[in-house]
């Protein structure tokens, strides 16, 4: 049996293993009332800390052990240092974990940019990676995607055809 | 016979700009560009839309691939707000469908630029690195290959060779510089 079979099959029994909670999988913890809305805002740094940078909202916020959270409706808002809305994603489910920062999900998401201009679905997952808000472009917000499509709409280019 | 080579020349890369700029799918209802990849993602501190692996852009009429695609987006304000920057890179290959036949230009790398200078509109389509320009009746390699879509104009880099497919006995001639 080699490496790449074992590899396999205990990936196989892991995945055949009952649920632990709070051990190795994710299980949701029953919560009584409404549930909580996720509401997360990031800055721009001084001067213009005044004016959001990223807001991330959920309708509702399921939580889930070592401090994560299943989020329904996911919406991430990104806004330029003016105030001007310039893109917006949006997830009818993931996994937000606080501590790290990460939104991310196997399922589907909807990016817009440029007023939908430029619009993107990806079907097969997503991450959302926040930034540490010192802006730097090594370590800033990414939004990375898995079998992406697009549509470019007319209009989103400058110039004109020849 | 070369001023109508480098007019059909010209006409391709025509073409090719309109493929690269102007929009797809169907042709006949809109003129949008469809893009797919298997990866891809936004940075929002360079405002950078990446495209990764298996990039292929569609229109009505062309077929771009490659293997990264990276779209730049506006900074508010300027040139309103609209794309302005594009870079294709690795394996980059578009394929043209005009009057029937199938051109095909092959390069390391292409780059959509518009831009707006003390009033001055530049508006290219640069292809560099191995650049090749096939179709059925010729091919053509030069380094770089750029589209000036403001004059257009088709400016030829340096060590353009052309090769002339239906010579002697339908044998291939070329044209050296």
């Amino acid at each position: 049996m080699n490496g790449g079979t074992k590899a396999r099959l205990l990936a196989a029994a892991v995945l055949c293993l009952p649920a632990v909670p709070g051990v190795t999988q994710l299980q949701e913890i029953p919560i009584r009332g409404p549930a909580s809305r996720l509401s997360s805002e990031e800055h721009y740094p001084p001067p213009e800390d005044n004016q959001v940078k990223v807001r991330l909202e959920g309708a509702q916020m399921i939580p889930l052990p070592a401090a994560k959270f299943k989020v329904k409706e996911l919406v991430i808002h990104m806004y330029t240092q003016t105030g001007k809305l310039q893109a917006v994603a949006e997830a009818p489910e993931c996994i937000y974990d606080q501590f790290d920062g990460i939104a991310s999900s196997t399922g589907h998401l909807t990016l817009k940019l440029m007023d939908d201009k430029i619009h993107t679905e990806a079907s097969d997952g997503f991450c959302w990676q926040q930034g540490d808000g010192t802006g730097s472009v090594t370590n800033d917000n990414v939004l990375s995607l898995t079998n992406v499509v697009t549509i470019i709409k007319n209009g989103a280019w400058k110039g004109s055809l020849p | 016979m070369i001023g109508k080579l480098l007019s059909l020349t010209f006409i391709v890369a025509a073409g090719a700009l309109a493929g690269a700029q102007t929009n797809f799918v169907p042709a006949s209802i809109s003129q949008d560009v469809g893009v797919s990849a298997d990866g891809g993602y936004f940075e929002e501190k360079t405002w950078e839309l990446v495209y990764h692996d298996h990039v292929v852009v569609t229109n009505s009429r062309s077929r771009l691939t490659c293997e990264r695609l990276t779209i730049h987006m506006p900074t508010e304000g300027v040139a309103g707000n609209q794309v302005t920057n594009a870079v294709a890179e690795t394996n980059v290959n578009l394929f043209i469908l005009y009057h029937g036949e199938t051109n095909h230009i092959s390069s390391d790398k292409g780059t959509y630029e518009y831009s707006e200078v003390s009033g001055v509109t530049n508006q290219t389509l640069t292809f560099a690195g191995h650049v090749l320009d096939a179709t059925p009746k010729f091919s053509f390699t030069c380094e770089p290959l750029i589209w000036d879509n403001i004059s257009s104009n088709l400016i030829l880099g340096s060590n353009y060779h052309m090769v002339i497919v239906g010579g002697t006995n339908g044998a291939p001639f070329s044209l050296p510089k």
